[in-house]
């Protein structure tokens, strides 16, 4: 038990930066999608309501893992 | 409509739509999150042949069905690159964090084919920045990943994995050990001061 709990200590860094990471290439290569519609679906309104709602929810998402993280 | 104009186009998006799925499900072994997008580019895709479909239903035209057509095809196109090169980037990164933070004896003992695994992703990435700067030929260089590098990397990115908790053992025993030394030269500093002063 006291290893595991030093385990966790030590390497809650890396657990967390592993997250992050993950969270920063959904959100990097999601945003990318948006464009793949060209317009050609979505005026550019919508483009716009679309992603501010994504980066929204990457960001709510981002909270929850950092939030689990710490937990963990 | 002629839809035997269209049969080889079906064909090349159902072609495509399979390549996609096996490649997600590769990607999901490296980590379930990073296919997100390239499962929104197939709903994009279903989407299109939805579309395409209305299109059909209603009597449109044999260009507007061939367009939507071609973007269903194009977003399977996108759905293989963005799982490749997402999965990729992420096993990069992974093995750059487990350096950085658990530490190169650490990684090389738990799993020895480290820097193997190191220099076939490296090597993997040198393609997919490759394909972005040569549109012209990104269609067979991501064939090639998929062909000979992905499934490997994959594979081997398990193995990983699977060494993660001995790994993380180790870095635990050597940063225990640091500690320790880092508190006894301290002790032994502050004790010297201590009896410096009062001798």
């Amino acid at each position: 038990v006291f290893g595991n709990l030093i385990d966790r200590y030590l390497h809650s860094g890396y657990e967390l930066a592993k997250e992050i990471a993950t969270m920063d290439i959904v959100a990097r290569f999601s945003r990318g999608n948006t464009a793949a519609q060209n317009g050609h679906l979505l005026d550019d309104p919508e483009i716009d309501a679309m992603r501010r709602k994504n980066a929204k929810a990457m960001k709510r998402l981002a909270k929850v893992s950092k939030q689990r993280a710490h937990v963990a | 409509v002629a839809f035997e104009e269209f049969k080889d186009t079906l064909a090349a998006i159902a072609e495509e739509w399979n390549a996609a799925e096996r490649d997600i499900k590769l990607g999901e072994q490296v980590n379930r999150k990073v296919v997100f997008p390239a499962i929104k580019e197939l709903r994009y895709a279903g989407r299109r042949l939805a579309d395409a479909m209305v299109v059909i239903v209603n009597g449109g035209t044999d260009e507007q069905i061939h367009d939507l057509l071609v973007d269903a095809r194009f977003n399977c196109h996108c759905a293989r690159h963005d799982v490749i090169d997402a999965a990729t980037l992420k096993m990069a990164i992974d093995l750059d964090l487990m350096l950085e933070k658990l530490g190169h004896e650490a990684a090389l003992f738990a799993f020895p084919k480290f820097p193997d695994l190191y220099k076939n992703i490296q090597d993997a990435q040198a393609l997919i920045a490759a394909a972005r700067e040569k549109r012209e030929n990104r269609q067979e260089i991501y064939a090639e990943i998929e062909a000979t590098k992905f499934g490997d990397l994959v594979d081997m990115f398990n193995g990983l994995k699977a060494s993660e908790p001995l790994m993380k053992r180790i870095a635990t025993k050597t940063k225990s050990q640091r500690y320790i030394a880092y508190a006894l030269a301290g002790s032994s500093i502050v004790l010297s001061l201590i009896l410096w002063t009062f001798s």
